[in-house]
């Protein structure tokens, strides 16, 4: 890493991070297509990680090594060297040989070592090394089940990623998305929300309906999907555990129950009712239940999100006539400000969010009849608009800040892309293998 | 749907023709003389209680608003495909939720048909197309909806009578995405 330059790693940051979502058919319901290469990928050598002291019984078939190959290699930041490429498979703590690392075109080299330690228990380690210096750059060690040597996987591709990049990694995260299929006769369709790992993997579903499945919204934890669904035939708001899939409902008054945000404390959330005759923003404290209004006009006044530092919120209102983003400032008893416009710049902004520094908000604007993400630098208010597409919706920072998922439509069928939020890459898609995919929502990093 | 869109224009044409028939159409107990406005300025909405015959509406000479006696309908009107009242589906422009003269009419049909049909209630289900975001097509949906209610309550429907609601963009009709789909997706849905 160190021979490329600057601007170089910029580069190789922004992409890096927003890729998550990867392909194995038999196994991953999403798939993806990089588009492009990156010629200036950094090899790196990830040795096989070896087994100690089990017997074969108690091997997991799960190749860590190999999951992490495949995170860095997709990323287009970096590239593993094959298999049939390693001079030697050291052991770790065992003799390296330096000089054979050195004719390789690696600069990086990682080894580790899974024990089992116990019933369905496993010890991780792993070890980077930089094959100049011979220096020691990284070394951790997890104690995980048997269910978990996955996610180890995505935790160590962080780590590596981290330390050549000084980046926060994104691999270990997950998507929620809303999967929708039509039957042959197009009148029936089938709505599923469903969380997936960061690269596609381990699919969950959370929820499966006839009726519409709408916004699912993280807690800030990662522990919680607040989403609305209309299972009973109109719209209301949920809130699910994941690990357990026990659920509430959040909000059921007359009229609509929309676009819930939870706010980054995770005690309240903004959400949308129109109980008092039209679409206005409330919050609403999860444990009590208590409701404060926070908008107040007969226009359409939705898609509420928060200011990293909750001070803030955004949303979308036709207030002047057509959809625009304004900013409200709010505190523990509600309404702390009046609303300021933020957009003025066409005549279509909406779905607004807040990039994870506060730094930026992105959101939806129409330029020239095409629908598409872009992002305001909120010091100056200046808007890049940063997709090609047509039909964009529900544009999602990445934990990290480093890309924005976002659904669009392509040849007619749903599916998702990511972008670098400085444009440098071009989108990378994410499509379901059948029905059409919509609503991605990034999760927060996970507490680890 | 395809084929009510077709007849659509159709129904269009002959819903003033018809107006009076149709809503008189209802009931068996002649003392259901619901206040009624009428906006067509045709007479004689009286509700006159009529036996027999389907299809009996032969249009033309009706052009000037004259009432019908008696050559109705004696089935549901709600599944006689002739009723202006057939008509379910009202149409918007892009992100604008103005009922046109078209829904108007259609509209005013269904006010007489639940003003004499007190224990009749309607779902109003609000649509937009997809372009734009969820949330506010969602929110629009139900503006369209809001506004379908606004205008059957100032035709004398009471509030009890209607329910609104709104899928947003998530139950498209049409499933391109294209001009042509977007015109049919933004709609209001009247459902009994």
């Amino acid at each position: 890493m160190k021979l490329y330059s600057i601007k170089h790693l910029n580069t190789l940051i922004l992409i890096l991070t927003g890729l998550i979502i990867l392909s194995s058919p038999a196994h991953a319901v999403l798939e993806v297509e990089i588009k492009g290469g990156f010629q200036s990928a950094n090899p790196i050598a990830i040795v096989p990680f070896s087994w100690s002291q089990g017997s074969s019984s108690a091997k997991s078939s799960i190749d860590i090594a190999r999951i992490i190959r495949s995170d860095l290699a997709r990323s287009g930041l970096f590239s593993p060297l094959k298999l049939n490429q390693l001079p030697e498979r050291p052991a770790l703590g065992g003799n390296i040989n330096f000089e054979r690392w050195k004719n390789t075109d690696a600069e990086q080299l990682v080894i580790g070592n899974i024990t089992p330690v116990g019933q369905n228990l496993y010890e991780v380690k792993f070890q980077m090394l930089d094959i100049f210096s011979r220096k020691e750059m990284a070394a951790y060690r997890y104690t995980v089940k048997q269910q978990q040597l996955r996610r180890v996987a995505h935790q160590i591709s962080d780590k590596i990623y981290e330390k050549l990049t000084h980046t926060h990694g994104a691999f270990d995260t997950l998507i929620a998305y809303v999967v929708v299929n039509n039957s042959g006769s197009g009148k029936k369709r089938t709505y599923t929300l469903a969380v997936a790992d960061s690269d596609g993997f381990d699919e969950q579903v959370i929820l499966k309906s006839q009726q519409p499945i709408m916004s699912p919204s993280w807690s800030p934890n990662g522990k919680r999907l607040a989403y609305v669904s209309f299972e009973k035939g109109r719209s209301i708001i949920y809130l699910q555990e994941l690990k357990t899939g026990q659920r509430k409902v959040l909000a059921e008054f007359k009229g609509l129950n929309s676009a819930p945000a939870f706010s980054p404390d995770g005690k309240r959330l903004a959400l949308t009712l129109s109980k008092d005759g039209n679409s206005e923003i409330y919050i609403m404290y999860i444990a009590s239940g208590v409701l404060q209004r926070i908008t107040r006009h007969y226009s359409i006044d939705t898609e509420p999100s928060w200011s990293p530092d909750g001070r803030n919120l955004i949303f979308t209102s036709d207030r002047a006539g057509k959809p625009q983003i304004y900013q409200i400032a709010v505190n523990q008893q509600g309404k702390a400000g009046n609303p300021r416009r933020l957009t003025f710049e066409g005549n279509y902004n909406s779905n607004a969010s807040y990039s994870p520094d506060g730094k930026f908000i992105t959101l939806i604007t129409r330029v020239q009849g095409r629908y598409r993400v872009a992002i305001i630098e909120l010091a100056n208010g200046y808007l890049q608009v940063l997709t090609q597409s047509r039909l964009d919706e529900s544009p999602s920072y990445a934990p990290n800040g480093k890309m924005i998922l976002y659904a669009t439509e392509l040849r007619g069928r749903g599916i998702l892309e990511a972008v670098a939020v400085d444009g440098s890459n071009s989108p990378q898609r994410l499509r379901v293998l059948s029905g059409d995919v919509r609503e991605p929502a990034w999760s927060p990093f996970r507490s680890r | 749907m395809n084929k009510l869109l077709k007849t659509l224009p159709i129904l269009l044409m002959i819903i003033p023709l018809l107006f009076l028939g149709a809503c008189s159409s209802t009931s068996e107990d002649d003392t259901n003389k619901a206040d009624v406005e009428d906006r067509t300025g045709a007479t004689g909405q009286n509700g006159e209680a009529y036996e027999g015959q389907t299809g009996g509406y032969n249009g033309s000479a009706m052009g000037d608003g004259a009432a019908m006696n008696g050559q109705s309908y004696s089935g549901d009107p709600l599944s006689d495909p002739n009723s202006p009242l057939s008509v379910r589906t009202i149409y918007f422009d892009y992100d604008s939720s103005q009922i046109s003269t078209e829904g108007q009419s259609a509209l005013n049909a269904h006010a007489e048909f639940l003003s004499l049909n007190p224990e009749q209630v309607l779902t109003i289900e609000g649509h937009t197309d997809e372009r734009g975001t969820r949330e506010y097509n969602l929110s629009l949906g139900e503006r369209r909806a809001q506004a379908v209610a606004d205008f059957l309550m100032a035709s004398g429907v009471p509030a009890q009578q209607m329910k609104v609601t709104s899928f947003g963009e998530e139950k498209p009709v049409a499933l391109d995405h294209n001009e042509s789909a977007w015109q049919l997706n933004r709609r209001v849905e009247l459902i009994y």
